[in-house]
């Protein structure tokens, strides 16, 4: 789904570029990827391929900016998407209104990971464009921006737990699709991907065996504990499976 | 005509799903924590189907040699028999439901499992 400034900026780009290949007409502050060539053009637009990528802000393709964003959740770098929280100029010459910019960004990560949070993203992308007034924009800026705060520990819980859409690990011994067996690898860096989100220990679960830990922003919590058969994580979380446990296999 | 209801996730036909969850008693407990939660958000059951499904999946954990079970202190036996379930398979089943149906919360973990006892307690 593609939001309104989205569709705008693409709609501005071929009206004043007058070519059938959409291109921006400044360069692209991000850098070419020297190890694979990726925007080696930096004049180019989503990859030469709208359908498959949008590139909200004119910086980096939205797929990029994602698996960036899930390995940085990952390791817990919050604080480098910081600076993208502020209201920006928009990198075009041709928009002569203020747009912010991370929040054509954001929404459109949020917007993948949480197809609930589109509406309201989309709102806000308009007004912040200039459709419905700035003042207006900055109103709603400040709603999404909570939005996004609180989207952030279910994003990095998703690309943890159910990367690429698919849960972790694989089903054993003929069990059902909740119950995941990993690497003893996986189990370490799942469990320590899930303390780096600020996860608490306790949280009311008395009678459980092992250690409860409760986390932030009202994502639930999971559990730990040794099981005759191996150490096992066991989970409460919204938007994943229910009766998720996950063992650590050989 | 009913249509079966299939896993949210996966497709898994409800059916398969009962018959397929007393094949972790091998590796761990199932917990009712597991069950009405998967049951309820994974293949849209409600009142009574959900109940009967919850019957049906208790029904083959029992049938696999499994009882009641509590989780056990961290310094003793992993899990405790329950014995406030009873015996007989019916009552077990009812008397599960009906504590369930009675606290109108979703179970968690420090609630009853289904667990193989052995020679542990």
């Amino acid at each position: 789904m593609r939001s309104t400034i989205q569709t705008l900026l693409v709609a501005i780009l071929v009206l004043v570029s007058g070519i059938s290949e959409a291109r921006w007409l400044s360069v692209d502050p991000v850098k070419a990827n020297a190890n694979n060539g990726q925007n080696n053009n930096r004049y180019y637009y989503a990859n030469n391929n709208p359908y498959r990528f949008v590139d909200p802000d004119g910086r980096q393709s939205a797929e990029r900016q994602i698996e960036q964003y899930r390995k940085d959740a990952e390791a817990g770098n919050w604080a480098i998407y910081k600076p993208f929280e502020k209201p920006a100029i928009a990198v075009t010459a041709i928009m002569a209104a203020p747009v912010v910019a991370v929040v054509g960004w954001e929404a459109g990560t949020a917007a993948l990971a949480n197809p609930g949070t589109v509406a309201t993203m989309t709102e806000f992308a308009g007004g912040a464009a200039g459709v419905t007034g700035m003042s207006s924009g900055l109103g709603q800026r400040a709603q999404a921006t909570a939005l996004i705060a609180s989207d952030r520990t279910a994003q990095a819980l998703t690309s943890v737990l159910r990367p690429n859409g698919q849960l972790v690990g694989n089903v054993v011994g003929g069990a059902t699709s909740e119950v995941r067996t990993v690497s003893p690898a996986a189990f370490g860096n799942i469990r320590q991907s899930l303390s780096n989100l600020g996860a608490a220990e306790g949280g009311g679960n008395a009678g459980y065996r092992g250690t409860w830990y409760t986390l932030p922003n009202g994502q639930g919590g999971f559990g730990v504990r040794n099981a005759s058969s191996g150490p096992t994580m066991d989970f409460n979380i919204p938007g994943l499976p229910r009766g998720l446990k996950i063992h650590q296999g050989e | 005509m009913s249509i079966e209801p299939r896993h949210s996730y996966d497709g898994m036909p409800l059916t398969e799903w009962i018959q397929r969850v007393p094949n972790e008693l091998s590796r761990d407990a199932v917990g009712l924590w597991q069950i009405i939660p998967a049951l309820r958000a994974s293949f849209g059951l409600d009142d009574q189907d959900l109940e009967d499904a919850v019957s049906a999946t208790i029904q083959g954990l029992l049938e696999r040699g499994a009882v009641p079970v509590r989780c056990g202190p961290k310094d003793g036996p992993e899990w405790l028999i329950d014995d406030a379930y009873g015996q007989d398979w019916n009552e077990v089943k009812a008397k599960v439901i009906a504590d369930w149906v009675r606290r109108d919360v979703e179970p968690d973990v420090g609630d009853v499992w289904f667990a193989i006892i052995s020679d542990q307690h």
